[in-house]
């Protein structure tokens, strides 16, 4: 081969080498971009020059699969922690205290010792009652709101991970396709690796990288995602979300990790908890109180009614306060059947006192434990952000685009575009010497 | 160490987020002298803190029944001390009137004007509060306590012995009426013996000297019942004010136990304040400076 040739070939070399180090420069800002390098070869046959053996992309599967893996964890403690973090301080809030809607129907009640049979101090009692229910019910909506909330939110991120998986296999089809043509797919398989990014903050993933350049995804309990070039459907009811694969069904836990896990895993733990220790504070307040009121006589000498009223089946939404009258308080004793004293008598009073008496234990401890929750999730969310920074950061030092290193790539291809172009010009020379010899 | 150039601006952008994010909430905490903004900032404080307000709106409706203890003993205690006083001149007249040179005439003279302090001892007993609540027939509060019947001539007590027990802490509680039964017991006894000397005394008799001296004993034991009543109201007082002081020193106790837990430490605060701001400017410069240096610039 001639020395003009070999040079060309040189030069052609430098320049595939300027191109892929101006690509990279070029994509250095842009996400998921895994930076591509250049790999020259001598040509086969004795002194033919240089070739470009490939332009290949510098990435590590594993490194991915880490990243994927702590997006995942990150993103299934940041869901949990928006409703519990909304739950807890919902509950915390000083004016919603349910310790003091309590404390002030007992100082009501004390209030009215003195003189229980004073109108005015009967319906205060009333009317604390009442506003403890008020609390109740502004509670009840804003946890009913959060349920809703949760279930448009679970829908949302379904619809997303339906449409990631199609897009995913369909880049599945496209990558085997141009595999099989012998086309480059460094710009296809970025653009998977991106989605499926995206896809694992949503779900936790299981990656199976398979032969002809595809991948099979399946959510962390087994459910397909993605198998070649066909993909799942998700779909919500209420808090439940299934996954359909070929018209087969795979219900969806708060294991699958992801913000959809972390949801699932937040409704059941905390969501449905929290109502249940509701239900139960308020059932226990309302038939103590009522059980009081029934063991007394009110200001007319008749059997107690009771104050509170709720339905079984939905405690929390029905809690409310009868029609009861000031008067029917039954704040008279009861002395084997009949009214223990006249209408000043305030021997009932006590009791009823008493059957509040550590009724909102169970609002502590719930609050406590909300509280407890909370932190321990927050510390889980900073170790799964650092195990993710980390993933990320790891992943970046291999494939990440570094700008001063490119700029010593442009400087070092141009030195050999240079070089071989001083070649053709020796080359020419030499030509030039040889012609002018005749 | 490898490090690409989009990771470092990321980096960098991640520390200015935390460090706004830390200096956004020291500031909050400071503008609204809170420690603990949510609950998961100290659970144990939190649950405590649930608990501190409703204690302290107990202590306070404890003092608040103190209150209404206190004016309403005081205000028995007022008629019960007109009695005394009553009580007194009655018994002056009776002394006077068993002396046995009295006429028939003076003797009647004594005995109208007995009548008329008979008269406002049974008013003092029935007496009312602004409410128009009798105060000394027990639970019967709409019943007269010592009723007059004119056919058989006789006072009879018409309350009830049921004592209104009020709450003045967890674990106490005091009386807060006095029994018409304890001041006149036996069914009005006093009562129905001065009527009858009265009456006696009504049919101008030559001389009183006998039944006299047994009103005299009878007014003497009445007064008794009464001062006995009095002093009992004095010890409920006594003790409602040593209640008082320990309730109040509770209550303050209580709310600097909360402050104490609830509210910011202000050096403290602001000096981590100033700890995030300085570590947010560096954090700002560091990256002001680097990012001009680039291979590029010298190509």
């Amino acid at each position: 081969m001639s020395m003009l040739l070999n040079a060309v070939s040189g030069l052609n070399a430098a320049n595939a080498g300027l191109i892929v180090a101006g690509q990279n420069t070029a994509n250095a800002a842009v996400k998921g971009y895994s930076r591509q390098t250049i790999y020259l070869e001598t040509a086969s046959g004795g002194l033919n020059g240089v070739k470009v053996a490939k332009v290949d992309r510098i990435v590590n599967g594993f490194l991915n699969d880490d990243i994927w893996r702590t997006t995942s964890e990150l993103n299934h403690y940041e869901g949990f922690q928006t409703y519990l973090g909304y739950h807890e301080e919902l509950l915390g809030t000083e004016s919603l205290n349910l310790n003091n809607s309590v404390a002030e129907i007992k100082a009501a009640l004390n209030a009215a010792l003195a003189t229980p049979e004073s109108p005015a101090y009967r319906q205060q009692v009333i009317s604390s009652a009442d506003a403890m229910v008020q609390k109740i019910a502004q509670l009840n909506g804003a946890l009913a709101g959060q349920r809703e909330k949760l279930g448009k939110e679970l829908s949302d991120l379904s619809d997303n991970v339906t449409s990631l998986s199609s897009q995913i296999a369909e880049l599945n089809g496209k990558i085997s396709k141009a595999k099989a043509l012998g086309e480059p797919t460094s710009q296809l398989e970025d653009a998977r690796e991106l989605i499926t990014s995206e896809l694992s903050s949503y779900i936790g993933v299981d990656i199976l990288n398979q032969a002809d350049g595809t991948v099979n995804i399946t959510a962390k309990n087994g459910a397909p995602l993605v198998i070649g070039s066909k993909s799942s459907t998700l779909n919500v009811t209420g808090t439940d979300v299934t996954a359909t694969f070929n018209n087969q069904d795979f219900p969806l836990t708060g294991a699958v990790g992801g913000r959809i896990g972390g949801l699932l895993s937040v409704d059941s733990e905390i969501l449905d908890t929290t109502r249940d220790s509701l239900n139960n504070l308020i059932t226990t307040i309302a038939d103590n109180v009522n059980n009081a009121l029934a063991d007394g006589f009110d200001l007319d000498g008749n059997a107690g009614v009771p104050l509170f009223f709720y339905n079984p089946a939905d405690p929390l939404g029905t809690f409310n306060i009868t029609d009861i009258t000031a008067s029917e308080l039954a704040f008279r004793g009861n002395n084997g059947g009949v009214p223990a004293g006249g209408k000043g008598d305030n021997g009932n009073v006590a009791n009823i006192i008493d059957a509040l008496g550590g009724s909102t234990d169970g609002y502590d401890v719930l609050i406590g434990d909300l509280a407890i929750k909370s932190k321990q999730v927050q510390s889980s969310i900073k170790t799964a952000r650092i195990l993710n920074d980390n993933a990320i950061a790891a992943r970046d030092n291999l494939s990440g685009v570094n700008l001063d290193e490119e700029a010593a790539s442009v400087m070092f291809y141009q030195q050999l575009y240079d070089a071989n172009a001083r070649v053709i010009s020796t080359a020419d020379q030499m030509f030039k010497t040889l012609i002018n010899m005749f | 160490m490898r490090v690409s150039s989009h990771q470092y601006h990321l980096n960098t952008i991640r520390t200015i987020q935390q460090n706004t994010e830390e200096y956004s909430k020291t500031s909050i905490q400071l503008a609204t002298n809170r420690r603990i903004l949510k609950p998961s900032d100290d659970p144990l404080g939190a649950v405590m803190l649930l608990t501190l307000d409703s204690e302290l709106t107990t202590l306070k409706q404890y003092t608040n029944n103190m209150s209404a203890v206190n004016y309403n003993l005081g205000q028995q205690e007022t008629h019960l001390n007109s009695i005394v006083n009553l009580l007194g001149s009655m018994q002056e007249l009776a002394t006077t009137a068993a002396n046995d040179s009295n006429s028939a005439y003076e003797l009647e003279a004594f005995g109208q004007e007995m009548e008329v302090l008979f008269q406002g001892i049974v008013d003092a007993l029935n007496a009312k509060d602004g409410t128009g609540r009798y105060y000394f027939s027990g639970s019967e509060i709409d019943v007269v306590p010592f009723q007059f019947d004119a056919v058989t001539n006789t006072f009879s007590y018409e309350g009830d012995e049921q004592v209104r027990q009020v709450a003045v802490s967890d674990t106490s509680s005091v009386a807060s009426n006095i029994l018409g039964s304890n001041l006149a017991p036996n069914n009005a006894e006093f009562l129905n013996e001065m009527r009858a000397y009265l009456d006696f005394l009504a049919t101008s008799p030559d001389t009183a000297g006998d039944e006299s001296r047994a009103a005299i004993d009878s007014i003497g034991s009445f007064l008794g019942n009464v001062a006995q009543e009095i002093t009992r109201i004095g010890g409920i007082t006594a003790s409602l004010d040593e209640l008082e002081t320990g309730n109040t020193e509770i209550s303050l106790f209580t709310e600097n136990l909360r402050d104490d837990i609830r509210n910011v430490d202000y050096p403290t605060a602001y000096v981590h304040l100033n700890e995030t701001l300085a570590a947010y400017e560096s954090s700002l410069r560091v990256y002001a400076s680097v990012t001009k240096l680039s291979l590029f610039s010298y190509i």
